[in-house]
Parts: C-alpha cells; structure tokens; sequence
C-alpha cells in the first residue's frame, strides 16, 4: 500500500472508528466480541478497498457502504459459528472497552437488537444523522423508499422502547 | 414521536463521542495483517490441499507405479483430469468471490452474492458429483492392472479404504451445499426485504 493511502487509511480510521464501532455493537446486539472482530472485518476490507476511493462520494458514505456490506456478509459466516443472542447485551455492555457506553444506551442497544437485520442498519444510520438521500445512495434503493421504511422501523422502535 | 427520536438521536451520538479510538496503531495493523493472512490461507487452503493430493497421484503413478494396461492408464487419466477440473472451479471459484466488491451499494453486492452462490450450488451439486464419479471411475479402471500385484485380500482392503475415503468428503460436501443453499436462501430473502 502507497503512503498516501496509509495517510488516507489513518485519517479514515481515526475518524470512522467511533462510527463503525457503535454500529457494529448495535448490529451484534451489544456483544462486544462479536462487535470487536466485526469491526476489524471492516477494517480490513476499507483496507482492501483504498485503492477503489474516487472520491466520488463523501468518504464517510463510502465507509458506510462497507460498513453495511461486510455487517450483511459477516453475520452470515459467523451464524455457523457461534449464535448472537439478546441475552448477552448485558455483559457486553459491561466490557471494558465500550464502557463510554451510556445507561441509557443500553436499552437502545436491546431494542435496536430486537429489529430485523436490515431495520437494525437503517435506523443505526438515521441515528447518526445519515440523511435519506445518503442512506439511499449506501443501500442502492429509492429515497422513497427509504423513507417508507424508516418510517416504519422508527415505529417499531418506540413500540419496543415503550414496551421496556 | 419526532422530538422523542431526535432525543435518541442526540443520545445516540453523544454515546459515539465517548467511544474512544484505540491509541496502539500497531497492534490494529498487526491485527489486520494477521487475519488477511488466515483469510487468504482459507482461500487457497482447498486449492493447495488438492494440488499436493494431484502432484502426489502424478508421482505415484509416474514413479512408483507406472501402470501399463491401456484401461488402466485412462482410469489414472480421470483420476487426474478430474482432480484437476476440481482445482479449475476451486480458482474460478476463489476469483468469483473476490469479484463481490465492499465498496458498490448493498443492493449491488447483495445481487452479486446471490450470483456467486448460485454459483457455488451448481458446482456443489451436478460439477462436483460429476468429478467424484470421474474419479471412482478412474480409481476402479486401475484395480484390474493392480490385481495382478497384490493379493485378494490386499485388493479387498484397498477397495474398502477408497469407500471410506469417499464417504468423509461426502458428508463434508453434504454439509457444505445445505450451509451454502440456507446463505443463498437467506440472501434473496435479504434483497426482496430492501427492494419490497
């Protein structure tokens, strides 16, 4: 790798590391373990993929892309492995190194643990600020569409916050 | 319900405020060193295992037991020529997933996913029984010639082995196509879910 792109792979984790962190807990339903080695798997493929930067999107939105892409994929091979369960959020959270983790976040972490998936990918961006035109450009669907279903996950969510 | 999400929004980002970046850079690179390495060693892994397995059936058969019936040399010619087929797909294989890019949007990769394991189910199914086949043809061909060498019981115990040996790459293919169609069911599930 050039050393501009390790300057650039710098730049991108420093910046992006909080980001893929909170999204990869709450994607691993606060299993920290499971949230670690998932965001290394990310890493490795923003790694991967430097080359590939054009810079035709924000490089936030293209962190995003494989951020969702390898949360997609990763679930997938780690299903055979171990079982991600809701169960675990408690401990996890526990973990020294997402102690910034706040009480109230906690049961945040548990609803968004209980949403589909995808849903859980969704609302992780909107949570972030993402705005629909981002999200859609991430997900390769229509901002129509995202609305629609950010509309109904946000739903879901309350419910399940309303429920706790 | 919109001052309530915004709420959780502020939450959620000053949460990511105190997520803290690891200061030790080395060990991230080290980390991502290693697990590129484990990654591309499970990668080549089946492709180097079957060209030690094909280079040892060429030696075998060139110098420590050239056969001479015409039947028997085509029999070691399937053998071979289906091993090598198989480490063909294992390398298109390794290529076509490679080619699923991180960096296009989900719905893309999704696409391109479901395409390498339709992939993967087509040579899992009729590609890879075919080459078994070849093989046990091929081994089969050769035990006329053999028999002239060795003792019946001899024979015996080499038929029974090649049986057992087959049994266990079986149950392993087995394994893998039914772990390979619930991904592949699962992934068209996945995109009908984002563009429904």
């Amino acid at each position: 790798m050039s050393k501009k792109n390790q300057e650039f792979f710098q730049t991108i984790y420093k910046q992006c590391y909080p980001m893929v962190v909170q999204m990869c807990l709450g994607y691993m339903k606060g299993d920290a373990d499971l949230a670690n080695d998932l965001t290394q798997e990310i890493f490795i493929n923003i790694w991967n993929a430097m080359d590939s930067f054009k810079g035709k999107s924000t490089h936030k939105t293209w962190v995003y892309r494989i951020t969702v892409n390898t949360c997609l994929q990763y679930i997938r091979k780690e299903k055979n492995k171990k079982k991600v369960s809701i169960e675990k959020v408690e401990h996890a959270l526990t973990e020294e190194s997402y102690e910034a983790t706040s009480d109230q976040n906690h049961s945040l972490y548990r609803a968004i643990g209980t949403l589909e998936e995808l849903d859980r990918l969704l609302i992780m961006m909107v949570l972030d600020g993402q705005g629909y035109d981002d999200i859609s450009e991430i997900m390769g669907i229509k901002s129509t569409n995202v609305r629609v279903k950010i509309h109904r996950i946000k739903k879901r969510l309350k419910k399940i916050l309303d429920h706790e | 319900m919109s001052n309530e999400f915004e709420a959780l929004q502020n939450q959620w980002q000053k949460d990511q405020n105190n997520i803290e970046n690891p200061e030790d850079n080395n060990g991230l690179f080290s980390s991502i060193r290693k697990k590129k390495s484990w990654s591309t060693r499970f990668h080549y892994g089946n492709i180097l295992v079957l060209s030690i397995v094909l280079i040892g059936i060429i030696v075998f058969f060139h110098f420590v037991a050239p056969v001479r019936a015409i039947l028997s040399r085509v029999g070691v010619g399937l053998m071979i020529g289906g091993l090598f087929l198989r480490i063909v797909i294992e390398i298109i294989s390794v290529s076509k997933a490679k080619k699923i890019n991180m960096v296009d949007d989900a719905l893309q990769t999704t696409n391109d996913t479901i395409t390498f394991y339709n992939f993967r189910k087509t040579i899992h199914g009729p590609v890879t029984l075919g080459i078994i086949s070849l093989y046990t043809i091929g081994f089969y061909m050769i035990t006329p010639e053999f028999s002239l060498y060795f003792e019946t019981w001899q024979m015996v115990l080499i038929d029974v082995s090649y049986i057992i040996g087959a049994i266990i790459p079986f149950i392993a293919i087995r394994k893998n196509i039914k772990k390979e169609i619930r991904i592949l069911l699962e992934i068209i599930e996945l995109k009908k879910k984002m563009i429904e």
